[in-house]
């Protein structure tokens, strides 16, 4: 099945799920209410946005000489920064690290590059075995699943779908369902894995240039472990996470956590400027550092689109998506879902994932609580423009297209065929009803159309100039 | 994608790979867009700073009790010692903790229950982490520390991690710290501005402490010079 198929099956199953629609409206809800608790803090929303804004298209503006500088800086610390301009050079540099070191196990922490490279499912090939550590990642890779929000992995599950996978995998007891004795299995299960990895891999949620420092937010401290405990740390990245200043971080991490979760900022907010430094008991002897392009400098390219490359990954268009709150996150089947993965799938995985720019109602909530202001409604536009230009054109639509076009050409023409319209459909209502020359049928298939009117609007309007109290034509009548 | 493509490029050629990124980059840039380096962020973006002195201690303090971060005001050395004797009464385990002055005076009687962080890395079966701060953040009640304080797990791996700071080491904003933190990685390769202890809400949203890091954090604020 293509990808677009895949995707309208998908929706209209999860569209018609009950049970999960009350998950995912609970869901939403304590977020909605934390994320207004957070944006009160700030002296001043909107100024913080705009701010986040001018940083970024400064940042993304000037990517290589920033990029550059944070290689060289780091590089002096003694990390190595490696370059891949696609998911398999990336894959081939930390698979051959990992071999270079005798890895055998590899504790992970949420990083949403790893899932567009696919590289779990690399080491697995390579007969290593990688433990996705963040609580959310964990479940949904017990389940064999991908995570279902870039923020919230497993956003779609209740307690109960949690516990029982925790007693069919880990052998807890079926009756614990309460959140924190579920977590207290995952972190003991987890412990272990921890001590004996060969190497620990994190994402990056910015990368600074003038110290260069990686800088990684989380909640848990799973990332901390896998940065100090295990010999060898890759972070895996891509190359639009550049800001220019430490300082800029003051901005930052504060909006990234207030749109993200709604923390005024996150529990851990981690510095790394290099490996263990010689009087240092204990982190990873060896920090590696992917930069990956994966189409993004093509996206770069574009001067119209190159502000999705602002993007910081907070998750929050998601959740104000109404298409992502009725479909959910599995149906995009892509790594990115929501608003955000659906302008940028297009342009980093090609034609197949086009009708994307149709998921989306076009309201604009998404770029409303955008922290930094990605007008992603008028990206979603602008591709479906792309879309459209690019898709062949049957001859019904042609032929319709053509009748429009002769028929507004003039406005005595555009009336009469009105009136010719109008008394079709009042005589034969049902003359164009699914056929193949109606426009609206992907629309009428499922709804009835209104009867037409009267008359039309201009003729309403003459008359209302002419004499004074004519009433309005009656819709439906 | 297929199965096949993980094994594509076996060989990754660095310096080539390197080139070739950023040349796209600096293609895709040309002509270079107009983006004025933007202002840096004023230090009170985030919220309303507190006012200079005993407020900044009012707002920490408010700000800890909303983060779960446990503080005890401590006024003089024999009052640290009354503190540190409470917590850690019913601690089962031993210790581990960074080889500073301070700390070796006040766990002087738990010495032969501590690893100090001279002596090796943080293990697993720590029961509790004693460290000192970089810093302390008003704005947000947040603990700064630093690979200089004892190391990268000694803050995150044991349940427990109690923190010795004192007032003066409390900074309005987190604009402020951060600029004072730069230099900071020229001897020490990790630093982590920590608010509250771990946490998770990854199941229904619902707020859970002790994901995979302490369940419990404790300042010992010594309000002495």
């Amino acid at each position: 099945m293509n990808p677009a198929s895949r995707f309208a099956r998908a929706a209209a199953s999860a569209a018609g799920d009950a049970e999960l629609a009350a998950i995912l409206r609970r869901n939403l809800a304590t977020y909605d209410q934390a994320v207004a608790a957070g944006r009160g803090r700030f002296l001043d929303w909107e100024a913080a946005r705009r701010r986040a804004q001018a940083v970024k298209r400064d940042a993304i503006a000037h990517l290589d000489r920033y990029l550059e500088e944070f290689e060289r800086r780091i590089t002096a610390r003694g990390a190595v920064v490696h370059w891949a301009a696609d998911a398999a050079a990336a894959r081939a540099v930390i698979l051959a690290l990992a071999a270079r070191h005798g890895v055998r196990q590899v504790v992970k922490s949420k990083s949403m590059v790893s899932e567009e490279i696919h590289l779990r499912e690399a080491f697995e090939q390579a007969g290593i075995a990688a433990l996705e550590t963040d609580l959310g990642e964990y479940i949904v890779q017990l389940r064999n699943e991908p995570p279902y929000h870039i923020v919230t992995p497993a956003m779609h599950l209740r307690r109960e779908h949690i516990a029982a996978l925790f007693h069919q995998r880990l052998g807890t007891p079926a009756s614990e369902t309460s959140p924190e004795a579920l977590v207290r299995a995952a972190r003991r299960e987890m412990r272990q894995r921890f001590v004996s990895a060969g190497m620990g891999v994190t994402g990056a949620n910015f990368l600074i240039a003038d110290h260069g420092l990686v800088a990684i937010t989380e909640n848990e401290g799973n990332a901390r472990l896998c940065y100090s405990l295990p010999p060898v740390q890759v972070v895996l990245t891509g190359i639009e996470k550049l800001l220019p200043r430490l300082d800029d971080l003051a901005l930052f991490w504060p909006l990234l956590a207030t749109a993200g979760t709604g923390q005024p900022i996150t529990c851990y907010s981690s510095l790394l400027g290099g490996p263990r430094r010689e009087n240092e008991p204990d982190g990873p002897r060896e920090l590696h550092i992917v930069l990956l392009d994966n189409g993004r400098s093509r996206v770069l390219a574009d001067a119209a689109q190159r502000e999705l490359l602002h993007c910081i990954r907070c998750g929050a268009c998601l959740n104000a998506c109404p298409v992502f709150q009725t479909v959910g996150g599995h149906a995009y089947a892509t790594t990115y879902p929501g608003p955000i993965g659906a302008a940028l799938t297009p342009l980093l995985r090609g034609p197949a994932y086009d009708h994307l720019a149709y998921a989306t109602s076009l309201c604009g909530a998404c770029a409303e609580v955008c922290p930094v202001r990605i007008e992603i409604h008028h990206q979603l536009l602008r591709d479906r423009g792309h879309a459209a230009a690019a898709r062949r054109r049957g001859w019904s639509e042609r032929l319709e297209i053509a009748a429009l076009a002769w028929a507004a050409a003039r406005p005595r023409r555009f009336e009469r065929a009105g009136r010719w319209a109008r008394a079709l459909l009042r005589r034969r209502p049902d003359a164009v009803d699914g056929t193949r020359l109606d426009l609206l049928r992907p629309w009428t298939r499922y709804r009835q159309a209104p009867p037409p009117p009267p008359q039309a609007f201009r003729e309403w309007w003459r008359r209302r100039a002419a004499g004074p109290a004519a009433p309005p034509p009656e819709k439906n009548a | 994608m297929s199965r096949r493509e993980y094994e594509t490029r076996a060989a990754v050629h660095p310096a080539r790979e390197r080139e070739r990124v950023l040349d796209a980059i600096r293609a895709a840039l040309r002509p270079r867009p107009e983006a004025p380096a933007a202002a840096a962020a004023p230090a009170d973006a985030l919220c309303a700073l507190p006012a200079p002195g005993d407020a900044a201690l009012r707002r920490f303090l408010a700000e800890c009790a909303a983060n779960c971060t446990e503080v005890i005001l401590v006024r003089s050395p024999a009052e640290a010692d009354t503190a540190l004797a409470q917590i850690l009464a019913p601690v089962e385990g031993g210790f581990y903790a960074q080889d500073a002055p301070e700390l070796r005076r006040l766990l002087a009687p738990w010495a032969g229950r501590t690893l100090w962080s001279n002596a090796g890395a943080c293990d697993a079966e720590r029961a509790a982490g004693l460290t000192l701060a970089e810093a302390l953040i008003a704005q947000t009640g947040s603990i700064v520390v630093s690979a200089a304080c004892g190391g990268r797990a000694g803050s995150v791996l044991p349940d427990l991690h109690i923190v010795v700071a004192r007032a003066s080491q409390l900074a309005p904003s987190l604009a402020a710290t951060l600029s004072a933190l730069g230099p900071a990685f020229e001897r020490a390769s990790m630093a982590c501005v920590i608010t509250g202890p771990s946490r998770t809400a990854d199941i229904e949203k619902l707020l859970v402490l002790g994901a995979h890091g302490p369940r419990r954090l404790v300042l010992l604020l010594r309000l002495d010079a």
